[in-house]
């Protein structure tokens, strides 16, 4: 940044200061080196070659009022949640999408008594529990945002120590606490016809399901949740065809997509066909090839899709980056598999829903 | 041809980073390595390389652990594999880039890595080769003089050696010897040809084979091909045929005939021309049919085309199923295995790898204008139809004495065909009254 627009910038507060110093720590640092060190380098401040260089630019940009929180709030709002999640897709249905208006969510909200949430700000919120923190409706996109602080445990090895205590001996190992919100989302693109709800939680424990519930029962104060899972995406037919589709042959050598794994099922038996890493398509491997070319796309319908991992290749969407998605047939469920942005993560999901 | 990757390696030592991620080792280098390593694992580890496997474990070689180890290493250190640490989870087996590995905890299930015994590492050897190339389905187009015969057996070694279902569509336009050097012939043989081809072009899209053909050729079906494909620029664009590689075999075509246009305008992918350096017929194309040429005795001019020589082949010897080569194999099925089968699979990349690339060495000149396709036309059927019409005019006197019987044997022949008629006709009344 230019000493005359430093000369601009109006000195944080003491308390702006502490906030942002308290997200440098923890929600900053958790959103990937990639997503932070472009935030940076919008703002014009120095990246740093390691990671104590880039923690004390972070602090020193926050001291001197390089970086604000209105510009944190922004860039969390693009970053923090996206990706790295469990995604239930629907589509809205012409019943549903006549119900999904600004006035008439604003109304519901009004009589669910949910007003303190009306275009609720986030960036600042750490419930201990999981906890609706915002509700809005701009653009045809009704969001709804439940966060809670949900830290993570770093090993501090040099911390640890043992101790001797009568004839046995302790070791205590340390564990530093690193700051994580878990963000669970539930948003609807009228226009596009689309809505997901994004669990953070892993699938494995209680906490996925008690996520899921939770966002059903205030969605129910919105809207008729009957009919938008009446809408449910039927992900195992979008595991199949995104796959047939992106299976190379003379005319299209390069697809879009990459199938890492492709699961087809038929009654009860079923066959896999995967790439050992994570970069690569099953189908590169010329005698997996061959064999996945002997199901021809008519002989597909005796098939159900059901699990598979794909990757959108770079400059395709639009996509600055390769990224994984997988797909779960039977639960009818997407695991975004990178930390994304807003708009990574809906031109994929935009995508599938022309596949079903 | 386009994207060459030309392969030049030294013959000799050393090999120490000479190779290259994206070809696969010369058939040289092997021998070398069996000087210095255990030659099972050498064995394995090429059957595994032609194959173009693109990772290489040490679990998929034979013998110790430590040995296999020592072999993969070698094969990175010489350039063909690159050294790779795969990480994943301990709990959940979710793999790991090199960020994850850094956190605390595993993304997917969150469990915290040092309490599960650490992130889990297996070493992999991987390369970049590139993926070869899909064969949906085939056209087969015999030649004049013949059935083609060697198209039933094309198929069949087609669809028994292919490993999954590859649909040969074997196209037929019947015995022909005059109509090849008839020009209204030739074009309505032409136009038969691009009627079928269309239809099962759409027949194929429905039956969701969606990639182009490959097209295999041969003697007067790569002139009927050949010049189907130029008449295609007459139609618009979408409209047009789009084929995948071509293997022409006894091709008479004009060694200077224009492929670049064909394959920019993409009707055509890769052409590769077998050319027998003992084939007859090949010569009299110029002599007896108008924009032909000795294509399949010489090879195609410029660099559009592979032009592979068969030394000593006839115009029919490459699809012989009755002659062999040293090693056992007939005429077709080496070929196929040499020759085809690799030029169709191969990527575009690594298509001058294909062995007995012979291009002609200077460019082709044609016979003067008198000459172009004159014969037959011109001077031999006419020839031949003088001699009958004499023939008959010389008999004609003979025959004279013949005239009843021969009369009355038209009337009986009449009356019967008649009479026959008249029944059927009755015989369909009484059917449909």
């Amino acid at each position: 940044m230019s000493d005359s627009t430093r000369m601009n910038v109006s000195r944080p507060t003491p308390t702006e200061i502490e906030d942002l110093k308290r997200l440098a720590a923890g929600i900053i640092r958790a959103q990937g080196n990639r997503f932070v060190k472009a935030l940076l380098r919008s703002k014009d401040i120095q990246v740093g070659a390691n990671k104590d260089e880039f923690q004390s630019n972070l602090t020193a940009a926050i001291e001197s009022g390089e970086l604000r929180l209105a510009d944190v709030r922004t860039w969390l709002a693009s970053v923090e949640g996206w990706g790295n999640q469990h995604v239930y897709l629907y589509n809205i249905s012409s019943t549903l999408r006549r119900e999904l208006t600004a006035p008439k969510i604003r109304q519901r909200v009004s009589k669910a008594k949910l007003d303190s949430l009306w275009n609720g700000e986030t960036a600042l919120a750490f419930p201990d529990e999981p906890q609706l923190t915002s509700i809005s409706f701009n653009d045809s996109v009704l969001r709804l945002v439940w966060q809670e602080a949900s830290p993570d445990w770093a090993p501090a090895p040099e911390k640890n120590f043992q101790k001797e205590e009568g004839l046995d001996l302790y070791e205590y190992r340390a564990f530093r606490k690193v700051e994580w919100r878990a963000i669970t989302r539930f948003e609807a693109r009228v226009k596009d016809g689309i809505a997901g709800l994004f669990i953070a939680d892993p699938i494995q424990g209680p906490e996925h399901q008690a996520a899921i519930q939770e966002a059903k029962r205030v969605l129910r104060l919105l809207m008729d949740v009957d009919v938008l899972e009446r809408g449910q995406m039927d992900i195992a037919v979008i595991s199949r065809n995104l796959d047939q589709q992106n299976v190379p042959n003379n005319r299209m050598t390069s697809p879009q997509v990459k199938a890492q794994k492709s699961r087809l099922t038929s009654g009860g038996a079923s066959v896999e066909f995967a790439a050992n890493s994570t970069d690569k398509a099953y189908w590169e491997e010329p005698a997996i090839q061959n064999v996945r070319n002997s199901v021809r796309p008519e002989q597909l319908r005796s098939f159900q899709g059901a699990d598979g991992v794909f990757i959108f290749q770079k400059n395709s969407l639009g996509l600055t980056r390769p990224l994984r998605v997988q797909l779960y047939g039977k639960e009818r469920r997407v695991r975004l598999r990178a930390q994304m942005e807003v708009v990574e993560v809906w031109a994929i999901l935009t995508k599938w829903s022309t596949q079903q | 041809m386009k994207h060459a990757i030309s392969i030049s390696v030294p013959s000799k030592v050393p090999w120490v980073g000479q190779g290259n991620f994206k070809i696969l080792p010369p058939a040289e280098y092997w021998p070398f390595l069996v000087q210095e390593m255990p030659r099972a694992q050498i064995d394995r580890l090429k059957e595994q390389s032609d194959q173009r496997h693109n990772e290489f474990t040490v679990s998929d070689l034979p013998g110790s652990e430590a040995d296999a180890l020592a072999v993969l290493m070698r094969f990175a250190s010489d350039g063909w594999v690159e050294r790779r640490e795969r990480h994943s989870c301990p709990d959940c087996g979710e793999e790991l880039d090199a960020q994850a590995i850094t956190e605390p905890a595993c993304p997917g299930c969150r469990k915290i890595f040092v309490e599960k015994g650490g992130v889990v590492t297996e070493i992999v050897f991987v390369r970049e080769l590139a993926a070869v190339r899909g064969v949906d389905w085939v056209i087969a187009i015999h030649g004049m003089n013949t059935t083609g015969a060697w198209q039933e057996a094309f198929s069949w070694k087609f669809s028994t050696t292919w490993g999954r279902s590859v649909p040969v569509a074997v196209y037929k336009y019947g015995f022909v010897i005059v109509g090849v050097v008839l020009a209204w012939r030739r074009r309505t043989f032409q136009r038969e040809l691009r009627t079928k081809l269309a239809a099962l072009r759409d027949e194929a899209r429905a039956q969701g084979f969606l990639g182009n053909p490959d097209v295999v050729a041969h003697s007067f079906g790569t002139w009927l091909f050949g010049h189907l494909l130029q008449d295609e620029f007459k139609r618009d664009e979408a409209d047009r045929l789009q084929f995948g590689r071509v293997i022409l075999a006894g091709c008479i075509l004009r060694p200077d005939f224009d492929w670049k246009r064909i394959r920019e305008a993409h009707l055509v992918e890769d052409v590769l021309n077998h050319y027998g350096t003992a084939d007859c017929i090949v010569p009299l194309a110029h002599f007896t049919i108008i924009d032909s040429g000795p294509s399949g005795r010489r090879g195609f001019d410029g660099d559009q085309v592979l032009n592979i020589q068969a030394v000593e082949f006839g115009h029919s010897d490459l699809f012989s199923v009755e002659k062999g080569v040293a090693d056992g194999l007939t005429y077709l099925a080496n070929s196929y295995q040499k020759y085809w089968r690799p030029f169709l699979t191969l990527p575009a990349t690594e298509l001058l790898a294909l062995p007995d690339r012979v291009n002609p060495p200077s460019p082709w000149r044609q016979l003067p204008w008198p000459l172009r396709g004159t014969i037959f036309p011109f001077l031999a059927l006419p020839l031949v139809l003088a001699i009958v019409f004499l023939l008959i005019a010389e008999s004609g006197g003979s025959l004279w004495p013949w005239r009843r019987p021969l009369l009355h044997f038209a009337e009986i022949a009449t009356s019967g065909l008649v009479l026959l008629l008249a029944c059927a006709t009755v015989f369909g009344f009484w059917r449909n009254r």
